[in-house]
């Protein structure tokens, strides 16, 4: 079930809202129970034979955790974890890259047979994160047993369990269990409705209109002249964006709905100066878990190593080649190389991290090696020196995006030809036109000048959000007014909108 | 009182107002689309929006309804195909009958299967020629779900009593949807082309669906390859009710389908022997000329052969009844 279909708008959500309300009456966990039951009947609305891959995972973990918990000896435990961890990645492997491998053998003669791609179970990778993530923590003592309803819960809850954001049970714990009054709040009803308004117009009205502009440009990939592709790439990067971001908006706004509170995903990406930045505001909670599960731990046992080798771990080693290489470039790229497969199986994909690691790689390189600044005013930079930086990282983020829009690695080198002119200058291009032009000139001045959702709904707590009082949402019929307009506008291209971009993965 | 208590008392007061001005404002939100959504049922019907703003596919679709006590010779039904395909006055030339096109696009047919023609017929003179007129992929019992075009739901909302289209915008809410974008998107797309070119809208009469698309003819035709091949065929099943269905209901019932190009349709080797003894004609290849779109829309070359190739088979049946009615006299002309 898709956030923007009318059989979610006009029934699943009532229903799940009412029937909570009413639960509710009964005390905490029949509300839990109820919710996860609510996600349930969601997940299976697309496919529900996919309902026994959630369950059986869900069920799996939460014996994995019974196991790891009641191991008195450390070394069980992490047998357990390592088993744990071992068995969901095999089922992400089996449904996400097996028959992938096995097509690309069979294109290159090995094998006999033609595999043919399994269909992928919705959100897979986002579901055997969070729970990746919960092994490890348990496994550690960070994270606390939980009873099997209360974890299916927090695996399955729908606003997140498509797409994300991923959760860390650290802050859903304790929204689920430890809530006290658990009937609908209209506060949290109005500002979780408020901000699904906001996604669902970022989703139907500009992403899907950006869509068919982007797709027609990928389509042509191999005969682009430069104004069209580069165009084309801008339009997607938009598209993409307010996809992604509306989808999030839509989650964080479902959730506050039933007064829980998801983390942030998005902060303006596309205003980032500099690549870590970039990550640090785009898909956040991805970055997040990566930061935890995967790059600390690569970065710590690389230090370990060094420490064993009788090595410094310094900033100051980290200034030498070797250094450098061993402590920033290795687990910078090999975090980054394993986003790029997160994302898909092709070939590209893993193109698209490299290139990402890459960024990162140079980004830390210049911080470690440029000049300090005596005083904070000489780190402040001017507003053509931010603009510059800015520009520079949306040029190098929409270089990466050709390969992860692309549908082969040979696609996107055409794309990539495009350009940089390879397939000529071409004023007459059909790609360029006055509407295009406008879509993405209008895009990038909404990414660029507007508050994002979270500022315009006074949900940050920053220096940026206090300044931007012009936007800033109030309670107060107006507001009320002009997002219910909004919303009506946005339901007009509901029947046209079509999947999120971020479902496939 | 205690100030204590006091402070308490006016913070719930304060919080029990702030509640309630947030379900007021939750309700404001919420209502607004929804009275957008629901008044789109009554713009629709206003006389500036039927004036200037439906699209010739609802015009053309009520022809069938606005049909009482009408008698034609010759009753055209079909599809999207046979309403820009047949030109009834083409075939009347021709035949000297009384020709009536009463086709439906595939988006009616989807939403009211064959109430109308069965509407039609119950309150119509009993016609001598009866013509279904179908491309293959609508020899199938449609639902909504396959074509979600709006002309059905406009129809339902014109025709039939409320309870009807509240029972359907029930079951299929995404129709409420698509009325309003029909009502605040397309209607507003189309007042402004006509009232800015004084373009006049072109009304089909009662009994005469018939209208051309404003398309050139194809000069070629690139087959998708996402068109799915299964939802492309027609289903012997259902040409076989349609048959015992409707053969009481005129003297002469014939079941056609409507002529395609190879390239532009994926299907057409496989359609033609699935349709042989089923159906009264061949399912012809015509020149890519002959049609303005891959959905198999004639063009004015198209729409003439078309009515052409009926009339032709109109006065052919006409001709064999003629002669089975004549008494043999025993003697045969060489």
């Amino acid at each position: 079930m898709l956030f923007n279909s009318s059989i979610f708008l006009f029934y699943f959500l009532p229903c799940a809202l009412i029937g909570y309300q009413l639960v509710a009456r009964f005390g905490r966990r029949p509300v839990i129970g109820w919710l996860a039951f609510a996600s349930v009947v969601f997940y299976s609305w697309w496919n529900w034979h996919f309902v026994f891959v959630l369950m059986g995972s869900i069920l799996l973990n939460f014996v994995t955790s019974k196991l790891i918990a009641a191991s008195p000896i450390p070394a069980h435990k992490k047998l357990w974890l390592i088993i744990g961890i071992t068995l969901n990645l095999a089922g992400l492997f089996y449904f996400k890259y097996l028959f992938h491998l096995l097509g690309f053998l069979h294109s290159v003669g090995i094998g006999h047979h033609k595999w043919s791609n399994l269909a992928l179970p919705l959100g897979i990778s986002f579901f055997t994160f969070t729970q990746i993530g919960y092994l490890v923590d348990l496994s550690q003592g960070l994270a606390e047993p939980q009873n099997f309803v209360e974890f299916a819960l927090f695996v399955s809850f729908f606003p997140h369990l498509i797409a994300g954001p991923i959760l860390h049970h650290r802050e859903m714990m304790p929204q689920f269990v430890e809530n006290n009054n658990s009937r609908l709040r209209m506060d949290d009803m109005l500002v979780g409705l408020s901000w699904f308004v906001l996604g669902l117009a970022k989703k139907c009205v500009l992403a899907d209109s950006l869509g068919p502009y982007a797709d027609s440009a990928f389509a042509a990939s191999r005969t682009l002249g430069v104004q069209a592709a580069w165009l084309g790439i801008i339009l997607y990067s938009l598209q993409l964006y307010f996809d992604f971001s509306g989808y999030s908006d839509m989650a964080i706004g479902l959730a506050r709905m039933f007064s829980i509170r998801f983390p942030m995903n998005f902060n303006s990406p596309y205003k980032a100066a500099n690549i870590a930045e970039f990550w640090q505001r785009w898909n956040m909670t991805l970055t997040r878990y990566l930061t935890l599960y995967l790059y600390n731990p690569i970065s710590m046992a690389v230090n370990r190593r060094r420490l064993r080798a009788g090595r410094k771990v310094s900033q100051k080693a980290a200034r030498t080649p070797r250094g450098f290489l061993n402590m920033v470039a290795w687990p910078t790229m090999a975090t980054m190389f394993l986003v790029g497969i997160w994302h898909g199986a092709g070939l590209q994909y893993v193109i698209f991290g490299l290139m990402h690691g890459t960024y990162l790689t140079v980004d830390h390189l210049w911080r470690l090696l440029r000049p300090q600044a005596k005083t904070d005013s000489a780190n402040d930079p001017g507003f053509f020196s931010r603009a510059g930086s800015v520009l520079l990282t949306y040029a190098c983020v929409l270089l990466a995006q050709v390969f992860f829009r692309a549908n082969s690695t040979s696609d996107a080198l055409h794309y990539l030809g495009g350009m940089v002119g390879l397939h000529g200058v071409k004023w007459h291009d059909p790609g360029v036109t006055p509407v295009s032009i406008l879509l993405a000139s209008a895009g990038l001045a909404v990414v660029w000048s507007l508050p994002n959702t979270q500022e315009i709904l006074g949900q940050v707590e920053s220096a940026v959000n206090e300044k931007r009082t012009w936007l800033a949402w109030k309670p107060t019929w107006q507001w009320s007014l002009t997002l219910g307009l909004l919303f009506f506008m946005a339901l007009l291209f509901v029947s046209n909108s079509g999947t999120f971009l971020y479902f496939q993965f | 009182m205690p100030e204590v208590l006091l402070a308490k008392q006016s913070d719930l007061q304060a919080k029990g107002r702030s509640m309630h001005s947030a379900r007021s404002l939750c309700l404001l939100l919420i209502g607004v689309p929804i009275l957008g959504l629901l008044s789109s049922f009554f713009i629709e019907r206003t006389s500036f929006f039927q004036k200037y703003c439906q699209t010739n596919w609802v015009l053309s679709g009520e022809s069938i309804f606005e049909a009482n006590g009408a008698h034609c010779d010759i009753a055209i039904y079909g599809d999207s195909i046979a309403v820009v395909g047949v030109d009834p006055d083409l075939i009347e030339k021709a035949t000297h009958l009384r020709t009536c096109n009463i086709a439906e696009s595939q988006g009616a047919g989807a939403v009211l299967g064959t109430d109308p023609l069965d509407r039609f017929l119950a309150n119509n003179d009993k016609p001598a020629f009866l013509v279904l007129l179908f491309s293959p992929p609508d020899y199938r019992l449609r639902k909504w779900e396959d074509a979600p075009y709006i002309e059905g739901v406009i129809l339902l909302s014109n025709f039939y009593p409320p309870e009807t289209l509240l029972r359907w915008a029930t079951r299929h809410p995404d129709s409420v949807i698509g009325m309003a974008h029909y009502v605040y998107v397309t209607g507003a797309r189309n007042a402004w082309r006509r009232i800015r070119h004084d373009e006049p809208i072109s009304h089909p009469n009662a009994l005469n669906a018939h209208f051309a698309l404003p398309f050139p003819p194809l000069t070629g035709c690139i087959s998708l390859s996402d068109v799915n091949l299964d939802s492309n065929l027609p289903d012997p099943q259902w040409i076989k009710f349609l048959r015992a269905r409707y053969a009481a209901k005129a003297d002469h019932l014939m079941l056609d389908v409507a002529p395609a190009e190879s390239s532009c349709n994926p299907s057409f080797t496989q359609i033609g022997p699935m349709l042989d003894g089923l159906v009264d004609n061949q399912y012809e290849e015509l020149p890519v000329s002959y049609f303005v779109d891959r959905g198999g829309h004639p063009s004015k070359q198209g729409t003439n052969y078309l009515s052409a190739e009926i009339a032709q088979q109109v006065l052919t049946t006409q001709a064999k009844t003629l002669l089975a009615s004549q008494p043999l006299t025993g003697k045969t002309n060489p």
